[in-house]
Formats: C-alpha cells, sequence, structure tokens
C-alpha cells in the first residue's frame, strides 16, 4: 500500500507539472492583439516629388523593395507573385513584393475584428457594407494621388471614379473592367450573349430565320423531325436564378431598362417578354425543350455545349463558353456554332445586350493600415496606364508579344504555341491576362488572339446591339433590411414562376402562374422595394449627370 | 476504493462538511480526475473561450464590424425569423428528411452490420466491408453531379424504368417537389450506411462467442440468435446513436440540398441551413446565421436530454451518457 | 438432440444462403456506382462530357492525373498530410481515451458537472471569428500544431469510448486493484489493450477526418508549405473552376474538365483510406479476451 501511494504521488506530481506547463505555454503564448502595420504616414522626405505629367512610380527613389499585403476575397484567386513574366516586371519596376492572401467572406471579416489589416483589400460586391462604408477603413483615392501621385487623374477614368464616390464626395475603391458610356460607344467592348446555332443544322435548314414567335416555334419543330438526336432549344443553367431565359432574353428583345417617366419598371411582366414565354411554353409542349435542362446544373450545362447536345441555343457568357465551343469546333468542323438573328421583339424593339458595366467587377481599395500608401496608390497608376494594361494582358513586347503594322497586337508564335498546347506552364511561366485588377476590354480588343476563334463570329454579330444599364446599377436595397430579404425571396419565386410558366402544361396553369407571382409580390413588400428602386435610380442618374 | 455505499442522514449536511467531503473524495480519485481535467481544460480554452461569440445573434454583425463595433439589436434577429413564413416551411422539410432518415437509415447499418457480422466466408466479409464505405468519400458534388445524369429523362433510371414497363415516358424526378424528400433520404442512405456499420461491427468484435455456441446447442434458429445476444450487447451503442440522431433533426446536409435543389423542387427541397446560408451568409449578414444556429442548437440540447431521459428507461435506468 | 441441431443446421444454411445474397445485392448496388467513379476518372476529358459509358471509359486518359500531379508541390502536401493525420490521430484517440475512461467511472465526483459541460460544447460553438481570434492569440497560425492541438478532443468519441470502457468485466479491474495497481497504471496495461476494437474505430473516424479537413487550412494556414493533400486538391479544383469564370484570355482549350478533376481527386483522397483499413480490420475481428475471466 505504501508503495503505491508513494508511486501515486509521483505521477500526480508529475501530471500537475504537466498541466501547469500547458497553462502556462497557453499563456505565454497569448500574444496581445497584434498591432499590425500602425499607419505610416508615408513621408516623401528624399523619394520625390510627385508630378503630374509623370507616374509616380517613375520618380520614387525608395530604396528597399517595399512589402505590401494583398487580400483578394475570392477562394479561386492565384497567390504567386514573382515568378512568372507579369509580376516578374512589375516587382521590377515598382520595387515591391507583394504577399496574396485568398479568402471569404469570414476570413475577410477576421482581418476586421481582429485588426490586422492587410495594406490592399479587393472585394468583388459593391453593393455589401464592406463597399458602402469603405470611409471607415479605407484611404481616399483622391487625397492619395494629390500628394503622392497625380499622375492618377490622367490614367483613371472620371466617370468611374465619379460613380464610386461616397457621401463624402471621395472615391475609395477603384474596379476592373468598368465600362462607361464612352467605352460602349467606342465599340471595343464585345458582347457576351448571342443566339447559337449549329452550322450544319442551320444550313440544312435552309438556313431559316426565327425572329418571330411562330418562326420560332416552326424552326425548333423542323430540328426535332430532322434532328431527332439532338435538344432543338438549350439555355444556361437556372441553378438559383433564371439562367439566360430571364433578363438575358430581356436584354435580347429589348425590353425597355426603365418606364416613360424614367422609374422602376418590372421587366418580368412586360408583354413583348411575357408573349416569348408563351411562345418558349408552346415550344416545350411541343418537346423542343428537354425538362432535363431545368435540373442541368452548370457543369452539366457545359458538358452539353462541348458535345453539341443543343442543335440551337440562347447563351450568356460567350467567352466563357469559349473554351467549350473551341473543343467542339475542333472536333467538328463544318458543324460549329454561329451567331443569328434568334428571337426578335414582336413591338419593334431593338435589342439592349448588357455587358460589364460601370460598376465593374473586381474593386479594390487601399486600407488605412496601409505601411505605403505611396507605393499603393503608384500601383494603381502603373496598373491603369496603357505600360501596365500592355504588361498585363500581352507581356513584355519583343518577349512576348509583337506589334503589326496594322496597330494589332499578337502573341509571339512561341508564346502562342505554348498557350495552346501547354496551357498550365505558360500561366505559370507568362500568367498572361490573369493579373487583372484594373483590367478592361479596351486592351483585350487590340489582340484577335483574346478570345478563342470559335466566339469571335458571335462577337461580330454583337456588334452595336450593346446598351449600357448603368440606371439598374447597384439599386438593389441594403443587405440585411426587410425589403432585402423580401427581394430574396421574391427572386427565389420569379425562378420557380418562370420555370413553371414554360413548363406548364396548359395555357391556363401558365397564367395561374403568372398571377401567383403577381399575389406574391404583393404579399412582399414589393411597393416599398420598387420605392427603393427608385430612389437608387435616381441618385444613378445623379452620378451619371443624366436627365 | 469503490463503490462507496453512503448513507446519508436526513437533511444536507452542512456546506464546510460537503466541501471537505468533496476534496476527500477529489483526492482519492485524484488519478481519474487528473484524467479528465486536460479534458476539461480543452473544453475551456477551445469552446467556452470562444463562446462570447454567440452575442453576434443578438446585435447586427457585418463583414467589416468587430466584436465591440457591432451594435445591439436585443431579439430583432429572432423577431426576423419567427415571424418568416419561409423559414418556417424550411423547418418542416428540415424535419420531414431528417424523420425519413431516421426511421429508414437509422436501422439500416445495423442491419447491415449484423448480416456482414454473421457472414463466414471471410474473403466476401472482408470485401463487402470494404466496399460497404466507400460512397461515403464521394462528396457531393460529384454525387449530385451523377444524381443529374442518373435522373436525366435519358439517363439510367428512367432507362431502367422503361425496360420495365412500370412509365411510359421518362420524366426528370428531380423536378417534381414531392420525390425530393425520397431522393434526399435514400441517396444519403446509400452514401452513409456502409460507414454506419463500422461503429456497431466494433461493438460486436466483444461479444463473448460462447453465448453463440450455448445458444446453438439449445437450438436457437439464427434469427433468435440474433435478436437475444447481438441486439442486446449493443444497446448502448444503439441508444447512444439514437440520442445524437434524435438531437440532430433539425440539422441537415448543405452540401447535398445546395447540388439537388433546383428552381422546380425547391418547396420542398429548402432546408433550414439552406435558407440560412441564402439569407444570411450570402448577404454578408452574420448575425441572421448565428442567430438561427443559437436556436437550434438549443432546440438540439433539449431533443437530446428527452431522448436520453427515454432510452435510459429502456436501459435499466442506466444513462449512456 | 439430433433433430434439434439437423433443424438447427438447416436454419443456419437458409439463413447463410439469404444472407448472402442479400448482401451481394447490397454490393453490387454500391459497386455499380463506384466503379463508374473509378473508370470515369481514367477518362478524357471528352469521353467524360459526352457520357453515356457506365462500365469503361471510351476514351482511356491519364488527364486528369496528370492535373493532379502536375505540381510537384503535391508530393510535400502529402507527407503533410501523412504527418497531421499520424502525429493526429495517435494524440487524439490517446486524449479522448484518457478522458472517457475517467467518465467511465460513475463515482468520479463532479461527473455531471463534466459530462453537461462537455455535452454543450457538441451543440453551441461561438463561432468561426472568435475561435479565429483565440488560435491567433495562442500563436497557432501557420504552425503546424494548429492541425493538432485544436483537435485533441472531440466530446462525441470520449463518450463513445467511455462506453466502451464501461464494458470490460469489473471482475478484471478488482483483481487489477487487488494486486495494487492504480487507475493510470489499469488504464493503460489493461483497458487500453481490452478496447482495442473502440480506440481502432476512433482511430479511424478521426484519421478519415484528419486526412480530410482542408477547413482548417484554409481558415488559419496561409503558408503553402504546410498545405495538406486535400488543401491542395481544393485548389486545383477551384483553379480549373475559374477558367470558366474569368475573362482569362486564351483559356482556349480546356484539357481536363472540373468532373474529371474532381473524379481524380476522390480516387487519389481514397487510396490510401482503402489500403489502411483492412490493416486495422484485424481489431474489429471478433477476439477471445485475453485472460478471461470465468464466471
Amino acid at each position: 500500500m505504501r508503495m503505491n501511494r508513494k508511486s501515486w504521488r509521483k505521477k500526480g506530481l508529475a501530471l500537475l507539472a504537466a498541466l501547469m506547463a500547458v497553462v502556462l505555454a497557453l499563456a505565454g503564448c497569448k500574444s496581445g492583439d497584434g498591432s499590425g502595420g500602425k499607419q505610416a504616414e508615408a513621408s516623401l522626405d528624399g523619394r520625390y516629388t510627385p508630378d503630374p505629367n509623370t507616374p509616380a512610380w517613375k520618380l520614387d527613389k525608395k530604396a528597399e523593395p517595399t512589402e505590401l499585403t494583398w487580400y483578394v476575397n475570392a477562394d479561386w484567386w492565384n497567390t504567386d507573385f514573382g515568378n512568372d513574366t507579369v509580376t516578374r516586371k512589375i516587382k521590377q519596376d515598382l520595387n515591391i513584393n507583394i504577399k496574396f492572401i485568398k479568402g471569404d467572406d469570414t476570413k475577410l471579416n477576421t482581418f476586421f475584428a481582429g485588426g490586422q489589416m492587410p495594406d490592399l483589400i479587393t472585394i468583388f460586391d459593391s453593393n455589401s457594407p464592406t463597399a458602402k462604408k469603405a470611409d471607415t477603413w479605407a484611404l481616399p483615392l483622391n487625397d492619395l494621388a494629390d500628394r503622392y501621385d497625380p499622375y492618377f487623374y490622367k490614367v483613371a477614368a472620371k466617370d468611374t471614379l465619379n460613380w464610386f464616390k461616397l457621401k463624402d464626395g471621395k472615391t475609395y475603391g477603384y474596379p476592373d473592367y468598368s465600362n462607361t458610356q464612352a467605352d460602349y460607344d467606342s465599340g471595343y467592348i464585345p458582347a457576351t450573349t448571342a443566339f447559337i446555332i449549329r452550322k450544319d443544322v442551320y444550313e440544312a435548314l435552309g438556313k431559316p430565320s426565327m425572329g418571330t414567335p411562330e418562326q420560332f416555334k416552326a424552326v425548333l419543330n423542323d430540328i426535332k423531325r430532322k434532328f431527332p438526336d439532338l435538344i432543338p432549344f438549350g439555355f444556361n443553367a437556372i441553378g438559383q436564378g433564371t439562367g439566360s431565359l430571364g433578363d438575358v432574353l430581356q436584354d435580347f428583345i429589348g425590353v425597355p431598362l426603365e418606364d416613360q417617366n424614367g422609374n422602376f419598371y418590372n421587366r418580368n411582366l412586360d408583354p413583348d417578354y411575357l408573349t416569348w414565354v408563351k411562345t418558349l411554353n408552346e415550344a416545350y409542349r411541343n418537346g423542343a425543350i428537354s425538362d432535363d435542362s431545368f435540373a442541368d446544373d452548370g457543369t452539366a450545362f457545359e458538358e452539353k455545349v462541348k458535345t453539341g447536345k443543343y442543335a440551337t441555343i440562347l447563351l450568356s457568357g460567350t467567352p466563357q463558353q469559349g473554351g467549350n465551343l473551341q473543343t467542339f469546333m475542333s472536333n467538328n468542323p463544318g458543324k460549329e456554332y454561329i451567331a443569328i438573328d434568334g428571337p426578335q421583339s414582336t413591338v419593334g424593339n431593338k435589342p439592349t445586350l448588357n455587358q460589364s458595366g460601370i460598376t465593374g467587377w473586381m474593386i479594390t481599395y487601399i486600407t488605412k493600415k496601409c505601411k505605403d500608401p505611396a507605393k499603393a496608390i503608384q500601383i494603381y497608376t502603373y496598373l491603369l496606364s496603357d505600360e501596365g494594361q500592355m504588361l498585363m494582358n500581352y507581356g513584355i513586347e519583343g518577349e512576348t508579344y509583337k506589334k503589326n503594322a496594322d496597330g494589332t497586337v499578337e502573341l509571339l508564335p512561341a508564346v502562342k504555341e505554348m498557350q495552346i498546347n501547354n496551357p498550365d506552364k505558360f500561366k505559370k511561366d507568362y500568367r498572361l491576362g490573369e493579373f487583372i485588377f484594373f483590367g478592361h476590354d479596351r486592351y483585350k480588343a487590340l489582340s484577335k488572339d483574346s478570345f478563342p476563334d470559335a466566339i469571335k463570329q458571335m462577337q461580330e454579330w454583337g456588334k452595336g446591339k450593346l446598351k449600357p444599364h448603368f440606371i439598374l446599377e447597384n439599386i438593389n436595397p441594403d443587405p440585411g433590411t426587410p425589403e432585402a430579404r423580401s427581394l430574396s425571396a421574391i427572386d427565389a419565386k420569379w425562378s420557380t414562376t418562370l420555370v413553371s410558366m414554360i413548363r406548364a402544361k396548359s395555357d391556363a396553369d401558365r397564367d395561374k402562374a403568372l398571377s401567383d407571382y403577381q399575389k406574391f409580390l404583393t404579399d412582399n413588400n414589393w411597393d416599398k422595394i420598387v420605392q427603393i428602386y427608385n430612389e437608387k435610380m435616381k441618385a444613378n442618374k445623379e452620378k451619371l449627370g443624366l436627365q | 476504493m469503490n463503490h462507496k455505499v453512503v448513507v446519508k442522514p436526513a437533511g444536507k449536511k452542512p456546506m464546510g462538511q460537503r466541501i471537505k467531503a468533496f476534496a476527500v473524495d477529489f483526492g482519492k480519485q485524484w488519478e481519474l480526475q487528473s484524467m479528465i481535467l486536460p479534458g476539461i481544460l480543452f473544453m475551456v480554452v477551445f469552446c467556452y473561450i470562444p463562446i462570447y461569440g454567440l452575442t453576434i445573434a443578438f446585435k447586427s454583425y457585418t463583414v467589416i464590424d468587430t466584436m465591440s463595433s457591432a451594435p445591439w439589436t436585443g431579439l430583432d434577429n429572432f423577431r426576423i425569423i419567427m415571424t418568416d413564413k419561409y423559414f418556417w416551411e424550411s423547418v418542416v422539410n428540415t424535419l420531414a428528411i431528417s424523420f425519413l432518415k431516421l426511421a429508414i437509415g437509422f436501422v439500416i447499418p445495423i442491419v447491415l452490420a449484423i448480416m456482414i457480422y454473421e457472414v463466414n466466408l471471410k474473403r466476401f466479409k472482408k470485401f463487402v466491408q470494404t466496399v460497404s464505405y466507400l460512397p461515403h468519400f464521394i462528396s457531393w458534388i460529384v454525387l449530385g453531379g451523377m444524381l443529374i445524369t442518373w435522373f436525366s429523362t435519358t439517363g439510367l433510371f428512367n432507362q431502367v424504368l422503361l425496360e420495365l414497363g412500370l412509365i411510359s415516358k421518362p420524366q426528370n424526378i428531380l423536378l417534381d417537389p414531392n420525390k425530393y424528400w425520397w431522393i434526399a433520404t435514400l441517396s444519403d442512405i446509400w452514401k452513409e450506411a456502409g460507414w454506419g456499420t463500422i461503429l456497431y461491427l466494433a461493438v460486436m468484435a466483444k461479444i463473448d462467442p460462447t453465448y453463440y455456441e450455448a445458444a446453438r446447442i439449445d437450438g436457437a434458429s439464427r434469427l433468435r440468435q440474433i435478436w437475444h445476444i447481438t441486439i442486446p450487447n449493443m444497446r448502448t451503442i444503439i441508444s447512444l446513436n439514437l440520442i445524437l440522431t434524435v438531437s440532430g433533426l433539425l440539422g441537415s446536409n448543405l452540401d447535398q440540398t445546395l447540388v439537388l435543389m433546383n428552381s422546380q423542387n425547391r418547396e420542398k427541397a429548402e432546408v433550414i441551413n439552406s435558407y440560412v446560408f441564402r439569407m444570411g451568409m450570402t448577404q454578408g449578414d452574420f448575425s441572421y446565421a448565428t442567430a438561427v444556429g443559437l436556436g437550434v442548437s438549443i432546440v438540439s440540447v433539449i431533443l437530446l436530454v428527452a431522448a436520453n431521459q427515454v432510452t435510459s428507461k429502456l436501459n435499466d435506468n442506466q444513462s449512456v451518457l | 438432440m439430433n433433430r434439434k441441431a439437423a433443424a438447427v443446421g438447416l436454419d443456419s444454411r437458409i439463413f447463410d444462403a439469404v444472407n448472402i445474397a442479400l448482401l451481394a445485392i447490397f454490393t453490387i448496388l454500391i459497386v455499380i456506382p463506384l466503379w463508374n467513379v473509378v473508370v470515369s476518372s481514367f477518362s478524357s476529358g471528352k469521353a467524360l462530357a459526352e457520357g453515356g459509358f457506365v462500365f469503361w471509359p471510351k476514351e482511356l486518359s491519364l488527364e486528369n492525373y496528370r492535373a493532379v500531379f502536375r505540381d510537384n508541390g503535391i508530393w510535400h502536401a502529402f507527407l503533410i498530410s501523412v504527418c497531421k493525420t499520424v502525429i493526429g490521430v495517435a494524440t487524439h484517440v490517446f486524449f479522448c481515451a484518457m478522458v472517457g475512461y475517467g467518465l467511465s467511472k460513475r463515482y468520479v465526483r463532479g461527473r455531471k458537472l463534466y459530462m453537461a459541460m462537455g455535452v454543450i460544447t457538441m451543440f453551441f460553438s461561438g463561432g468561426m471569428i472568435p475561435t479565429y481570434l483565440l488560435i491567433k492569440s495562442l500563436g497557432l497560425l501557420n504552425s503546424f500544431w494548429v492541425y493538432i492541438i485544436p483537435a485533441l478532443l472531440s466530446f462525441y468519441d470520449v463518450i463513445i469510448l467511455m462506453n466502451f470502457f464501461r464494458n470490460v468485466p469489473e471482475a478484471l479491474e478488482e483483481s487489477a486493484k487487488i494486486d495494487g495497481a492504480g487507475d493510470w497504471r489499469i488504464f493503460l496495461h489493461l483497458f487500453i489493450p481490452l478496447s482495442m476494437p473502440a480506440l481502432a474505430t476512433i482511430a479511424l473516424f478521426n484519421g478519415v477526418g484528419q486526412w480530410n479537413d482542408f477547413i482548417t487550412t484554409k481558415l488559419y494556414v496561409n503558408d503553402q508549405s504546410l498545405y495538406p493533400l486535400q488543401m491542395m486538391l481544393y485548389e486545383i479544383i477551384v483553379q480549373s473552376q475559374t477558367q470558366s469564370m474569368q475573362n482569362v484570355a486564351g483559356s482556349y482549350v480546356m484539357e481536363t474538365t472540373t468532373k474529371g478533376v474532381q473524379l481524380a481527386t476522390i480516387v487519389i483522397t481514397t487510396m490510401p483510406i482503402v489500403v489502411i483499413y483492412p490493416l486495422l480490420q484485424r481489431y474489429f475481428i471478433s477476439g477471445i479476451m485475453l485472460g478471461a475471466v470465468k464466471e
């Protein structure tokens, strides 16, 4: 017994000691909330004097490389830096080293909550509280430009800067692919939607027109008869939205963006559009639309495109399907998809195809905790300038691309070859077209190689059919409000309603689905939502200097 | 050292004495306590310290907030959720699917485990065992994609039914809201039944084989042996699993829902966590999601305690916990 | 006696026949889709998109696997995965067993409180943000130990082990105590060897969890040299999905579909588990208790 007690005690003491060690270790490790980068006022003493006619990065004499952390709110971002042509040059020219961090909203919140903010942040949602309250955590670009790099004003689009102004009159974020009215007018922006048909089908039927509802239905019936292995009509995966049968179709037939008084117009209830929905329903009843198309997810849709399963497709996002369309084309010469006029308005409206608006896509901010805001604004200027844009899209002249006599740009044969045959090495070594902060379609238009051959004819077809939808951007109710929640329910209801209408077994069923939807609107704060829409549309118009 | 039979006099002992008694016992059980305390320490650090995060449910917390900057909104979030008709629809769907999964999916791994246990052909047994748990590793994204293909009008499912003459026209059942609950349940069972047998097989491994010999000598049929020997020995583990499954009735598989739900079956497919995902997370509204999570947790604990009471009674008043 | 034995014999054989037949059907139902997954992972993207095959790919191709193994970092990631799984499982199983053993004795003071505390942790969690801040203040961000320390305890596993320990006959424990062994000794030398099936089960569950986990990495680790296999595979899948998202100049002919890569990922991830499981299986085979007590 005695021996036992002693061994107990030994074991007990050992354990106690271990426990204490653990606790001490934990306590010791509890470093205070790291101060992270304090806001260092980048003093320009000895570095350079700002000059409105020269980009500051050219003047900056700072010797040691600046280390910047850059957070991108996307899981798929490639966090490499400095190992490929594009970022190597950026590193060289600007004397910086960027450490990318990627993540999602939760990760983003840990920065705000934990207090260790990165130097730059890129987000994707212009309607989020992050963007709307940017003045609480980001530095105003105007001030930075004035103080460190006035050349910024030469490369940033005035309309875009204006668009992103917050209540204090300053701009905090700057986007990529922001298209202004001028951009739309220039013709450099390609359309990304098209009604496409397989060439063999088109020619076999004698190149018919499919503009009116009757023609549309008749041709689909013919396709069904002559090509029983194909599904006559296809469209983008519906998922939680409307695929390409909602606003894409509305844009295709040119449903007005606002009503005659300049107020919000519910395009879903437009008679012209509903006529076409009726047509689709009748086509469905004739067997021209497969039920599978409504259940398919994005992957399943892409597979059908890749294998040419659909005879005709109302396609939204031609560049995204470029790869698949190219694959089909390469494997089936003579059968490739071509764009034709497709459904037209029954009341004479012209198409109002949409593309990236003035809000753009990725929006980048410089945070208040940025170690060297001067460098940060220099990055903006660099990437927005011709030099930066050419570098981003095409690389280095003479090394990766050459300029032709007619002004177009062409990738050098070795590079092009790698792009086609070894896309992974291409991505790793060159990374052209990927570093897209502040990217713009106007530069992509310079090269014939920017888009796969398969969609070039579709882009040609779209010329002149684009119309900016600026007034409708960012008009949704603020997240977290009851109207936002109602809108979420309404959007879900519309998705179900549209599909139910197209799949309706009779006219009566279809009408009932529509009236259910209308009742749903009234039951769910629709008039309050419309009020918000109108207010925001008005604010948009003021920003754009319209009306 | 072990089971002390303490005869307590009427009325409680004074506090001082009780603390002393506790300390004495504690000292005597020193080794056991030393095994448990690191676990408690762990829980305090990793679970209880962060639990202040639940207060987000009573605030309005968005992406750019810190714990202190987010304003208090009291029970607002709860009020919004409770008065939301569509939230309650998702609760109905969640409960329906969970009940189906409980009714069918709970029993199947047990039956399957017994079947595997009873097999005498060693190689066949090993083969079935190994194969049975493999579906567990297929992610829902992939499985969902496969189901979309199989249930399409040209897919395997329709082909088989047409061949058997059970239907005249192919139909995509993924578009039928009324079939969704069955699709969700049966596909989940397919995926997880085999994996669920592992725990039961581990329990059965410890059953003394002499019992079976004795029963065989007495002339009991195989089924009787199972009923009187195998199953009683699994009582505790079955009870445990049952309690945990019941407590999880308000949960569901988000991955499965996101991939199988479409615009046509939504009314029957939307479950609590997919609804919260849409309303909360996609709008950057962490408070909404936390509030629902808190409510679900509370209900789950209540279900757990209730289930524990019931199973305890069936287990000679010995709680599994 | 003979008739009874004969009846039992016959009944036994019928039972076996039916049992095996049903299991065979079950196995077929599982194997066919699984086989389809494996075989599809060896199919070229093109044939995969066309679909329509069940048992053998129309076009055999290693392109999906090549896409996965392209990055040399994947071998390092494999190593990290093995390390975190082995160390994680060993520590987790021991820790949970230790706590579970202590709680298995119903006479332990404070037991009800401990159980209540534990059960609560199974249902209530503060959420990702406070946990992130905690991990940060513990200095575990970007550290290998973030895979091990927060994973030490799962109260569910504790409860399972607790119940297994209770099933060990008291007589064994009594005789050990008479011989003068303390609780720790009994735990380490008696209970652990006797509870191998339970420990193996927990080890398996936890091992699979550790092997498949990438959320820990996603939230707490930025350093690519600490990425486990699953994180690399996740990135590969996400990257191949973004080709269609971005307006990438010349994301021309995609050699691999996302689906193909996903399937290859599943096969690669599952392979080690399929290999290890048979080794653990011997613990599940019914065994005669060591030093059984004759009642």
